[in-house]
């Protein structure tokens, strides 16, 4: 059995498939969202310009729905984890330790990542082709996880 | 094909907006204030008690007087406690969000955001600040002038490079913010908005609900919701109106980039109310700048009705602290709420004359809209629109109920029918103004057109709003309340002004002669009316069917009387027969202050002293009002309306 990867593993595969380019910029924007990885709402933004521009960069895109996704997907255990402590450090904390750890996701694990990914997609009203470009690519690459990882 | 109009030759929409949400938050915050501080302290009862105790007239006039404009005076607490809240807020916030979002200075910018702000020529440049998060490419202005801040999404250095044209866009349309000068407008209008909810909205509903009964609690409770409507729907519509005049700013130097984010971008996703206009407005907007220059109906409307409640509030106000006849009371609060107004309203319908054909049908539309509005706003005002003695013991009748209920319907109508006229002839002369002198003068000209148009809207609120007032206390017929309100010397005014604002219309006869004829044919119908409506008698007694008070020796009755009777008890001016029977039946009383009142008014009907004979009558009203809430002497449970002080 292979080595596991981590979420920052998967992410630059993901963004080595889309645009290899762009995988230079991962380590900034890795760190920044780790320090704060909680979702970002796409409803309006009172003081912003109100629009959600269609981006061609991928980068900052696959970090924040990857990340959210594992995020979802591993849920569970973050509560465990927990459990019994109060307060957002807490919480975020075992965020961030969740989001670097090697990843190890069952089957049902990796279709609540693709599910998120969609969903994501859509509340940021991202194109149909776009979102399914992406969703391809992050399939692809927990597939390969999935074999790597072996019966 | 003419060239479109420059939508920023006069001040833009947004701006005039925030004047009216700042009108609508001080409106609702008065009342907040008069509630706390008069009306839930059972209107100052143990003062006003002493006041009833004192054994002469001088001194319990003087006592009630100083309790009276106190009352009027501290409601300011409440709009001064809202704007104490936002000047803390203004100060606060730039170094609270700078923390919130864990910025930095961005160094170095990247070139194409320097080559950005430097094309929008900005007298001040702005500081970027990078937050330590968003992976979502957003960006917003903060700051108070002329440290402006942009923040900027940490993951915007990265669109920097993948999507430089978004990048800049954007950046343009937050520099557009800038170069508009909307930025601390915003930010003082959200925390206005704040203010009034945390320290006004929610704490007024609170106490109703939790110390009233079902129904005066609904009275506070729905007139508030109706107030938080009208300051979130303003709100809103600031803020709204505010992105279209940045992405029109930002067309000025970037239109290519700001055209290309508005057609493949996609609108956020709305919560409650939408704060951002519609992609495709903007967009129609950006390419046809004269849609946001027509005069907008629905800001009419709101208008009217933020003026209507504060005209009706101020008025009270004024009335009672100024030592001025009540009609130039009303129209100093006419005149106060009329700058604001202007700036508002009559600002819209020259905006709309930059656009070409001006539609002057929308103009007279608008007009009466704004007229609507101050029909509603005067019914909606609280502390005149709910007789507040029925529920709460100690509160004051001074301010009559301008209800549908109250005034004569006659009255009602013919008062409806005059304030929509008036409304739509200023509107109207606004829209000739504007037609005459635009192509003339240019855009400078609303300077001197802003000036005289506040003072024709004071003098149409204040007369309207003292009229309604009286209707609302006596049930005059409108002939009665016509003739009250033009007197000859102020039909020498009303003169005066239709002759100046036609006068001032005087490049129509060249450029537009039809309507030059038509303004002539209103002026020449409009000034002999005045003089024939200021030479009508006042008939008192012909309105009022009971207008002597019974013969009897109670305080009790004789005060149930006057509240049956009203002003008609009083007679006509110069009836000094009536002063004398009411003169005599007042010193047989069984009260100390009434006998010394009936000696007044027996006195001002000797020397035929007009003064006297009023001041004799503000005493007679105010030692009911003090019998029935102090002393248990008089009626229980009072007919309204209350009988007019001081006319």
């Amino acid at each position: 059995m292979s080595e596991q990867r981590t979420t920052y593993e998967l992410i630059e595969a993901v963004v080595a498939r889309l645009k290899p380019d762009e995988v230079e910029l991962l380590p900034d924007l890795w760190a920044a969202y780790v320090d704060h990885p909680d979702p970002e709402h796409a409803g309006e933004r009172l003081l912003g310009s109100g629009i959600l521009a269609e981006v061609a960069g991928w980068a900052p895109i696959v970090v924040s729905f990857v990340g959210g996704a594992v995020l979802e997907a591993l849920k569970e255990e973050i509560t465990e984890r927990t459990r019994g402590v109060f307060g957002w450090r807490a919480r975020r904390k075992a965020k961030r330790q969740a989001l670097t750890e090697p990843l190890t996701l069952n089957d049902e694990q990796r279709r609540m990542i693709r599910a998120a990914i969609l969903s994501r997609a859509r509340a940021i009203k991202m194109s149909p082709e776009r979102a399914q470009l992406l969703s391809d690519a992050v399939a692809g690459e927990l597939q390969r996880e999935s074999e790597s990882q072996g019966p | 094909m003419s060239a479109p109009p420059d939508p920023f030759a006069l001040p833009p929409p947004s701006t005039s907006r925030l004047r009216l949400l700042f009108l609508t938050v001080g409106a609702g915050a008065f009342f907040a204030g008069y509630w706390f501080l008069v009306l839930a302290r059972d209107n100052w009862g143990a003062a006003n008690r002493a006041c009833a105790q004192l054994p002469e007239v001088a001194d319990f006039l003087d006592c009630s007087t100083r309790i009276l404009v106190l009352q009027a005076l501290v409601p300011l607490a409440g709009p001064a406690l809202v704007a104490m809240l936002v000047l803390l807020a203004q100060v606060a916030a730039p170094s609270v969000i700078t923390l919130r979002y864990g910025a930095k200075r961005l160094e170095p910018w990247p070139v194409a955001f320097q080559q950005t702000v430097e094309a929008a020529d900005l007298r001040s440049p702005p500081v970027l600040m990078l937050s330590d998060r968003g992976m979502l490419p957003w960006m917003f202005t903060y700051g108070r002038r002329p440290h402006h801040r942009i923040m900027l999404a940490r993951s915007i250095r990265s669109y920097a490079k993948t999507d430089p044209s978004l990048v800049t866009a954007t950046l343009a349309h937050e520099l557009g913010h800038l170069r508009n000068r909307d930025v601390d407008r915003t930010y003082l209008g959200l925390f206005a908005v704040t203010g009034f909810a945390l320290l006004a909205a929610v704490p007024m509903v609170w106490s109703a609900t939790t110390t009233l009964d079902l129904a005066p609690a609904l009275a506070v409770a729905w007139r508030t919701a109706v107030i938080c409507l009208l300051v979130t729907t303003t709100f809103t519509a600031v803020i709204r109106t505010r992105e279209h005049d940045a992405d029109l700013r930002a067309g000025q130097f970037r239109r290519e980039d700001i055209l290309g984010l508005l057609s493949t971008g996609r609108q956020e996703q709305r919560r409650l109310l939408r704060l951002h206009p519609r992609l495709d407005e903007r967009l129609k907007a950006l390419r046809d700048p004269g849609r946001l220059l027509r005069p907008s109906i629905a800001e009419a409307v709101t208008a009217g009705i933020a003026a209507g409640v504060i005209v009706t509030e101020l008025g009270v106000i004024l009335h009672t602290v100024l030592p001025v006849p009540p009609l130039v009371a009303y129209w100093a609060a006419g005149f106060v709420v009329a700058m604001p107004v202007t700036g508002v309203a009559g600002l819209g319908v020259w905006r709309g004359a930059l656009v070409r054909p001006f539609a002057v049908g929308r103009a007279l539309a608008a007009g009466f809209a704004f007229g609507a509005g101050l029909l509603v706003g005067a019914v909606l005002a609280p502390r005149t629109s709910v007789q507040w003695s029925r529920w709460l013991a100690g509160a004051p009748d001074q301010a009559a109920v301008i209800g549908p209920g109250q005034i004569p319907p006659g009255t009602a109508i013919w008062m409806a029918a005059a304030i929509l006229l008036l409304t739509t002839a200023v509107f109207g002369w606004l829209a000739l103004a504007a037609i005459a002198w635009l192509p003339r003068s240019g855009p400078r000209a609303w300077r001197y057109a802003a000036p005289f148009t506040a003072v024709l809207f004071g003098v149409v609120m204040g007369m309207w709003f003292v009229a309604a007032r009286l209707a609302a206390s006596e049930r005059w017929s409108p002939q009665s309340v016509a003739a009250l309100v033009i007197t000859p010397q102020v039909a020498v005014v009303l003169s005066a002004l239709t002759v100046i604002a036609l006068l001032a219309l005087w490049p129509l006869a060249r450029r537009a002669p039809f309507y030059a004829v038509a303004a002539t044919v209103i002026a020449a119908a409009l000034l002999p009316s005045y003089l024939a409506l200021s030479s009508n008698p006042i008939q008192v007694t012909a309105t009022v069917r009971q207008a002597a008070l019974p013969d009897s020796t109670q305080a009790g009755a004789i005060c149930l009387g006057l509240y049956i009777s009203g002003v008609g008890v009083y007679g006509n001016p110069g009836d000094h027969g009536a002063r004398q029977r009411l003169g005599r039946l007042l010193r047989a009383a069984d009260d100390t202050l009434l006998n010394e009142i009936g000696e007044m008014f027996l006195r001002s009907a000797s020397t035929g002293s007009q003064d006297l004979a009023a001041l004799a009558w503000t005493a007679f009203v105010r030692r009911c009002d003090h019998l029935n809430r102090y002393h248990d002497k008089a009626v229980s449970d009072l007919p309204p309306p209350f009988p007019t002080e001081g006319w």
